[in-house]
């Protein structure tokens, strides 16, 4: 389960971004995926919505990028 | 990927406004986790050797001896123990909670159903249920696991990997980033030694293909193998 808990990390990041601009509610979610970053991207996606539910990312779509190496970067989001 | 229907376009996604229903706004957020935790760990850490506590990390798969080891540990403090605190990672249940304070030192646990490494910020958050008057020392044991907690540092200043004889000497080769990630190995349950297929010098050699030069201890918490060396470790390292 280790995509759900990197999920819930992503949502901090993503929380802590939308506070800082005034909040708002989040519609969509861009990520890089670092090829050896060891997460499996269809796992994080699967995940992503359950983990979504009851913050302000509810209902958020979900797009990944594969980079080499192994970071695992919130890139952008779209909010309302 | 999109990871609701699939396509590949990632710009201005067409059923982006069907999903809005209005006008939206782009936020640039570049944060990567592995750097936010590192910043977040980094923080820890300095806050507290703020108050004269070095943080110690235990890693390994589920049944390496962790909690054994830091039973046997505090055994050998006496009244010491009381400068003790571990964080403890698990999936579920306060059972290792319970034989920490059974040891005599203070304990909060991190139980999540989907838990499967703790990052600086958890521990953070769980070090708020702990009161850290007294501590000089903060253990942080992981979750049961050799890939997750590898990369996640969680405040510590030295962390060791604990694997046990009865789960074979190929393990350093099997899970590098582990090995990578610590500055001791331990191999532990050494009193199995007899009973099981496991060469000691194989699994230093494994590791050291990974990460040159690291020190390993044998040890075992039952008898007491290597826990002289293993206290000795602890204090003269401490900074």
């Amino acid at each position: 389960m280790h995509e759900a808990r990197l999920c819930l990390s992503i949502l901090r990041l993503a929380e802590e971004a939308l506070a800082r601009d005034g909040g708002g509610r989040i519609v969509h979610v861009e990520l890089e995926v670092g090829e050896h970053s060891g997460v499996a991207p269809e796992a994080l996606a699967a995940a992503f919505p359950i983990c979504a539910r009851g913050t302000p990312a509810e209902g958020a779509t979900l797009h990944w990028r594969p980079t080499p190496g192994r970071e695992l970067v919130l890139r952008a989001m779209e909010v309302t | 990927m999109c990871g609701i229907c699939g396509c590949d376009r990632l710009e201005a996604p067409p059923h982006l406004a069907a999903h809005a229903g209005s006008e939206t706004r782009r936020l640039e957020v570049e944060r990567s986790l592995l750097a936010d935790n590192d910043w977040h760990a980094e923080h820890l850490k300095e806050h507290l050797a703020a108050r004269g506590i070095e943080a110690i990390g235990l890693l390994g798969g589920p049944g390496a001896g962790k909690t054994a080891l830091l039973e046997a540990t505090f055994a050998r403090l006496g009244e010491a123990v009381r400068c003790e605190a571990v964080v403890e990672g698990d999936c579920a249940s306060d059972l290792d909670a319970q034989r920490i304070a059974a040891a005599g030192a203070r304990a909060a646990q991190v139980a999540t159903g989907s838990l499967c490494h703790l990052d600086a910020h958890l521990v953070e958050h769980a070090l708020e249920t702990l009161t850290l008057d007294g501590v000089t020392r903060l253990w942080i044991e992981n979750v049961g696991n050799l890939v997750c907690p590898a990369p996640f540092r969680c405040g510590e200043s030295r962390r060791a990997l604990l694997i046990s004889t009865p789960e074979g000497d190929d393990k350093p080769a099997k899970y590098p980033a582990a090995v990578a990630a610590v500055d001791l190995l331990l191999i532990t349950k050494v009193d199995l030694l007899p009973h099981v297929r496991f060469d000691v010098e194989r699994c230093v050699a494994a590791a050291h293909r990974v990460k040159p030069g690291l020190p390993s201890l044998c040890i075992s918490a039952q008898r007491g193998d290597g826990m002289e060396e293993w206290m000795e470790w602890l204090r003269t390292g401490s900074r």
